[in-house]
């Protein structure tokens, strides 16, 4: 119980007017930096249970946006997570699935390895061992349908977005950014740099739920050859 | 049932959109001109959230197989039914076999096509409107093209309009354009916020239903503030790192790691929805308080 009440109090809680339908509730614990996404999607979860149709809650990496076209269910919101934040704890355990993503690394493939060993300095081989030797953490959903925020990446990896961001990432790039590694499921623009290309589907707008990897789940890649590569993808 | 002759430059099924996927990476969507569908909706009888058909700049033609009643709102698109020219803002009688033409469009960007009917189009996660991007929603997630037929609801009672005419908006090519704070308002320093007021914006090329890049002077960042990724709506003012406004439109990504200087009230966001390449805008900063009193109103005029 004390844990728990220290918790909440050092927990840094600031609330920002986000247009006439929406708060943004971002947080901040100097203790348990790295936590703070896994809270914000636990709230967001069990805010959710409570809330109504027509209302949307996204959390990211260290906020929670609430939207909803009705004034009075805005501000019932905005209690109900007051309400949850004074009952937060450090016991941020949830259920998580594992999941394993093939990866293909090959130079066939549209990825920006050579670009990233030079900028790097590091070789593509050991960019690739790096990346695929670490477990992942789903921190959140968002920009696109099926684009997933991974945190874990190997620090030597971090590095800066793209300038300019590339016109068409191809669906399926798996890719990086700052300490980030980021899965695009639909083709779109993009400034991360790719590393290389996963053949599973993971948005599906025809199955239910239509993403396959929830927040908070954990990835881990395991890398395929070419040839396994093009038969799955046939 | 209505054919597709030509779909026009992007034309989309929309209604007034999705809510409850944003967590999924899965935005709002829906008619980029609410006051302009709605308007259109109104003058055939029709709910409010009756899908319409969006057309951007060009748009399409459509020959009618059954009989219903259509409106036009929105930008000054004009069309003709049975080669004459038909009225804006007012519903219209549509015989069965008549074809509707595409003319021309000059001033706003989108007109909205209502029908009496429903179109008889499965809801993706509760909404029938088209995101490009995701490839959801419409017909396939796709704009309308040559040869495509789209049903209508059968056994519906033919609505009646329940006005007559509207009162609609002048598009004039110019426009100031009102907002609120945003999370990121205060990494702005007085002299950024006073400059981004002061001056007057133009519109891109680039200005879709995913964003509206606009140029002018540049805001300038002695070092860029940098910030994780947060819930973005449709209507939010990014600053990216080379100082140039980017607006999030209806199919904005769900959440984005540029700085917002403000959020646009939701009453001006029909203009939003009407901007096109060398438009002209300013912005104008107001309080949460004000934009209220100002939707409140917008909602009693309609």
């Amino acid at each position: 119980m004390s844990v728990n009440q220290s918790f909440a109090e050092q927990l840094e809680v600031r609330w920002y007017s986000n247009g006439e339908q929406s708060l943004c509730c971002v947080l901040n614990h100097d203790d348990y930096a790295s936590q703070i996404a896994v809270l914000c999607q636990s709230l967001a979860m069990r805010l959710r249970k409570l809330s109504s149709a027509g209302t949307d809650i996204i959390p990211c990496q260290d906020s929670i946006t609430l939207v909803s076209a009705d004034e009075q269910t805005l501000l019932y919101l905005k209690q109900q997570l007051e309400l949850l934040l004074f009952q937060s704890s450090d016991d941020l355990s949830v259920d998580s699935r594992l999941h394993e993503i093939p990866i293909c690394y090959d130079d066939r493939l549209d990825t920006d390895l050579t670009e990233l060993a030079a900028k790097l300095g590091i070789d593509k081989a050991e960019i690739i061992e790096r990346h695929h030797r670490v477990e992942y953490r789903v921190d959140m959903l968002g920009f696109l349908p099926g684009f997933f925020y991974l945190s874990g990446l190997d620090n030597t990896l971090k590095i800066a977005r793209k300038t300019t961001p590339a016109v068409k990432v191809p669906a399926g790039s798996v890719a990086i950014a700052e300490q980030m590694s980021g899965i695009y499921s639909l083709a779109s623009p993009g400034g991360w740099w790719v590393v290389g290309q996963t053949p599973e589907i993971l948005f599906d707008i025809h199955t239910d739920p239509p993403v396959a990897i929830s927040a908070l789940d954990r990835i881990r890649f395991r890398p395929i050859e070419y040839v396994e590569y093009m038969e799955r993808k046939a | 049932m209505i054919e597709v002759i030509t779909g026009g430059l992007q034309t989309t099924v929309q209604d007034l959109g999705r809510r409850g996927a944003m967590h999924l990476g899965i935005g709002q969507s829906g008619v980029m001109d609410t006051l302009s569908a709605i308007s259109a909706n109104r003058l055939v009888g029709m709910d409010d959230n009756n899908p319409v058909l969006e057309c951007t700049l060009v748009g399409p033609s459509l020959k009618f197989h059954d009989d219903m009643l259509i409106a036009i709102c929105g930008s000054d698109m004009t069309f003709t039914l049975q080669q004459q020219t038909i009225q804006q803002n007012k519903s219209i009688a549509v015989r069965k076999g008549a074809t509707l033409t595409f003319k021309s469009n000059r001033l706003g960007a989108r007109a909205y096509i209502a029908f009496s009917k429903t179109m008889d189009i499965q809801p993706v996660l509760g909404s029938v409107a088209t995101h490009l991007g995701a490839g959801i929603g419409g017909l396939n997630g796709r704009a309308l093209m040559r040869g495509d037929k789209i049903q209508f609801i059968d056994n519906q009672p033919l609505a009646r309009a329940d006005i007559e005419k509207i009162s609609t908006a002048r598009y004039a090519g110019h426009y100031q354009i009102r907002y609120t704070s945003s999370p990121e308002s205060n990494n702005f320093s007085a002299a950024q916020l006073e400059n981004f007021v002061k001056q007057k914006y133009q519109v891109t090329k680039e200005f879709n239903r995913m964003g509206i890049r606009l140029t002018g002077r540049a805001i300038n960042f002695a070092e860029y503030p940098s910030m994780l990724s947060k819930g973005l709506l449709p209507g939010a003012i990014q600053i990216p790192p080379d100082g140039l406004p980017i607006i999030a439109s209806k199919d904005a990504q769900t959440t984005g790691g540029y700085v917002r200087i403000g959020q646009i009230i939701l009453a001006d966001l029909p203009i939003v929805g009407q901007l096109q390449t060398n438009d002209e805008i300013q912005f104008q900063a107001i309080s949460l308080s004000d934009a209220m009193m100002i939707n409140q109103t917008q909602a009693e005029l309609l």
